[in-house]
């Protein structure tokens, strides 16, 4: 059964990254399984989930302390009251309604993981799985990018598929522009970074090789500067971990240089975001900010919810008027990072996040592996301005790191098995 | 592992689950008011009628002359155009002109959206109004307009009329009795969630997976009825004797509850395997049994110098606070459904200090 759960949760994290782009991706395939649509992700969870409550119920039954399930459970409440809301204010069918917030249920992921992934070496398996699929996957990306420069194609570019920007750009390397699958290897870059913390001293060097990669990948092809950033801080904090260790000294040395120099950094990155080329898109968020921040108590109690996409496309992407900036200036709740959780679900939104927050931090607290729960929360923090992580592309990684950290709050330190016997 | 309020197995939980059917109960009743009640005062609010969608489709061409425009260039002039007929300033330009050119005041005009088919040059003009007459109208007025005025609202291109409203969809509003069902639908989820919650932070303990995981070091018998009882007591005296002899017996029977009902089960053993022992019981509250073979204690002997030679079998109360007898042989009764998570650690760490303790653990089912 082990192997047979290994093997689906593998298939499922295959199909986060289209089968690393290979096959043409068609107008139905893309409702079913893409960068945006999770329906048969979703689908996939919830068959394994009953699959195994039926036939492997004695590994469900094992004793635990769960540290976010009531959490879970106050988000069930939440989506669902907001469903309620929506149904109501819209006059919508409850199928529309459901239709435009199936993502909310990948929910079942936290549960399918949590009680059946739950030894070390279900643990282990799959950060691996993440962290191999993400080089994989950045070294067929970066191999495509140079091999486009000679008019070789042979991944899904279609419009369905990546879609990628025939535009050159980066410092160096003019590569074509790459940027969707930037969300999943940046999340495979995390998770190695976290394997290597948790199980020290185990294929050292994969690990370290697996971050180059992706690290590579962000920089050189996907062109997402957020990504570039987040990237670099969390691989830095993973080198001053290391450091941490053999030489305590050099690492609060380097660490109070670096908060000297970040006060020099900090202003010039801002400036990258809002000055220049970038200053179109960063006018263009301001102004998205400031009209879901109007949006937040649309409906009273919550914000706008679930409504029809197709009859409410105005009041979910904006009143059209930035037509005048560029040809398609729609505006995206995806785009406001957790302000969008805000605008969706109104008050509740707010107390979803405090929640969430309230059990980050006492996990951190009460967690023996403080160094992944920091590069944990440092990702949440970087993600939080503009990649909110319940959008459709990475609500997927944001249950896979609740899993992350219930399972190493109440985990002493890894060791090996071999040396503890 | 140490047992703690959060420590749970899913066997627990849906037994607490079950005990919690009266938090089930009163939460779905109030619920079902509650969320039934608001959804009467909306049904009386809302207006309470169909709306219907009527859609016209234009082709517009970006070049009059007749070349032909393709690829990215075509797809910026489409979205631009679908971003201009979207755009505030077009829809007030509308309002006002609608009144005279087709008297339809803008009250009575509800919505409509711009949309274009993937890949095409076809711009989709859907109405959406209370009566199918007038969302035909406003879709053809709009649809007449791009056509027509293409100076001004085409950016010189052209544009024809493919389809002239004859796509109608009617949108039925929910019917009243299926918001009804669906709010008793939410009510029921969320009536279980709530029971599911009191079932999480109640402390008794449901699975004895949970004690068989917390003492993995000690013995755990499983005892369903006073027959079992009897055969394990019989079990733990028996290698207690062999472990220290007749008459050092010292054994210390933990207990839980605020009156035991087996201890004439335990003498009926003790009777029954011939062995002539002190039985006492340590308790500071009043007992009901009368058993003359019994010796009563206070609780604060169990600390009294000199008095914690007293040997044999001892009975402890630990219903209120946790205590603890001298001597090395244990014996824990715990019940299913009373015995809480917090006495158990407790009494794990109390006994965890006692040096070479021999812990056995009697579990009620």
């Amino acid at each position: 059964m082990a192997k047979f759960n290994r093997i689906a949760i593998l298939f499922i994290v295959i199909l986060q990254v289209s089968f690393f782009s290979m096959m043409t991706t068609t107008s139905s395939l893309f409702l079913i399984n893409s960068y945006v649509y999770k329906t048969l992700t979703i689908f996939l969870i919830t068959c394994l989930l009953l699959f195994n409550l039926i036939f492997n119920f004695n590994k469900a039954n094992q004793i635990r302390k769960y540290h976010f399930l009531i959490m879970i459970f106050g988000w069930i409440v939440i989506y669902i009251i907001t469903m309620w809301g929506s149904v109501l204010y819209y006059d919508q069918s409850i199928l529309t309604t459901i239709k435009n917030s199936y993502i909310y249920i990948m929910i079942v992921l936290y549960f399918l993981l949590v009680l059946f992934f739950d030894s070390n070496k279900d643990f282990k398996f799959i950060l691996s799985s993440f962290s191999f699929i993400g080089a994989i996957y950045s070294v067929i990306l970066i191999i495509q990018a140079i091999l486009e420069k000679r008019n070789i194609i042979f991944l899904d570019f279609g419009i369905y598929g990546l879609n990628p920007i025939f535009d050159s750009f980066g410092p160096m390397l003019h590569l074509i522009r790459i940027a969707g699958p930037a969300d999943f290897i940046s999340f495979a870059l995390l998770l190695t970074v976290i394997k290597q913390i948790y199980f020290k001293n185990k294929h050292q060097l994969i690990n370290f090789l697996c971050i180059i990669i992706d690290f590579l990948y962000i920089v050189f092809v996907s062109g997402t500067r957020m990504y570039m950033i987040l990237d670099f801080v969390i691989i830095v904090f993973f080198f001053l971990t290391l450091l941490k260790k053999r030489f305590p000294a050099l690492m609060y040395g380097i660490l109070s240089v670096s908060l000297v120099l970040s006060t020099i950094v900090v202003p010039v990155i801002i400036n990258l975001f809002t000055s220049g080329e970038r200053k179109l898109s960063f006018d263009i968020r301001l102004n998205e900010i400031k009209y879901y921040f109007g949006k937040i108590f649309y409906n009273n109690w919550f914000g706008i919810g679930f409504p029809d996409a197709k009859k409410y496309d105005q009041l979910l992407h904006g009143p059209n008027n930035s037509y005048v900036y560029m040809s398609n200036g729609k505006y995206f709740v995806e785009d406001v990072g957790a302000m969008g959780i805000v605008v969706v679900f109104g008050i509740l939104g707010i107390i979803g996040l405090l929640w969430f927050a309230y059990k980050v931090i006492t996990a951190l607290i009460i967690s023996k592996n403080r160094d992944i729960m920091l590069v944990i929360i440092l990702y949440l923090l970087m993600t939080i301005a503009t990649l909110s992580l319940v959008d459709p592309q990475r609500i997927f990684y944001l249950f896979v790191l609740i899993y992350i950290m219930e399972f190493i709050v109440k985990k002493i330190p890894y060791k090996n098995l071999e040396e503890s016997q | 592992m140490n047992l703690s309020i959060h420590s749970h197995t899913i066997k627990s939980l849906f037994k607490g689950l079950s005990k919690a059917w009266w938090v089930f109960v009163t939460t779905f009743v109030a619920l079902v008011f509650i969320l039934g009640g608001l959804t009467y005062l909306h049904n009386q609010k809302k207006v309470g009628m169909s709306t219907f969608d009527v859609t016209s489709k234009v082709i517009i061409m970006p070049d009059s002359n007749g070349d032909s425009v393709d690829g990215p260039a075509l797809q910026v002039y489409v979205n631009t155009e679908k971003e201009i007929l979207g755009s505030e300033k077009f829809n007030k330009y509308i309002s006002k002109n609608m009144k005279q050119d087709i008297h339809i005041n803008s009250d009575q005009f509800l919505n409509y959206s711009i949309n274009n088919p993937n890949g095409t040059a076809v711009i989709e003009i859907t109405a959406t109004s209370t009566t199918e007459k007038n969302a035909s109208k406003i879709s053809k007025y709009i649809a007449e307009l791009v056509a027509n005025d293409s100076l001004d609202v085409l950016q010189g291109g052209e544009a024809k009329i493919i389809d002239y409203g004859s796509k109608v969809v009617e949108n039925t509003v929910q019917s009243n009795k299926m918001l009804y069902v669906f709010a008793i639908f939410i009510a029921f989820i969320l009536s279980i969630i709530s029971a599911f919650i009191k079932a999480y932070y109640d402390p008794r303990i449901y699975d004895h997976k949970l004690i068989v995981n917390t003492f993995s070091d000690s013995n755990v018998y499983l005892v369903r009825d006073k027959n079992q009882l009897k055969n394990s007591f019989m079990k733990i005296l028996r290698s207690s004797i062999v472990m220290e002899n007749i008459e050092n017996l010292d054994v210390a029977i933990s207990y839980f509850e605020k009156e035991p009902d087996y201890i004439p089960e335990v003498l009926e053993v003790i009777n029954k395997m011939n062995i002539s022992v002190d039985v006492n019981k340590f308790s500071d509250a009043e007992t009901s049994l009368d058993e003359e073979k019994i010796k009563n204690y206070s609780l604060d002997e169990l600390y009294t110098f000199g008095k914690d030679k007293i040997s044999g079998i001892s009975f402890v109360d630990n219903s209120i606070e946790i205590n603890i007898k001298n001597g090395i042989i244990h014996v824990l009764n715990v019940h299913e459904g009373q015995t809480t998570k917090k006495q158990i650690a407790e009494i794990y760490d109390e006994i965890k200090q006692i040096k070479n303790a021999n812990l056995f653990v009697v579990y009620f089912k």
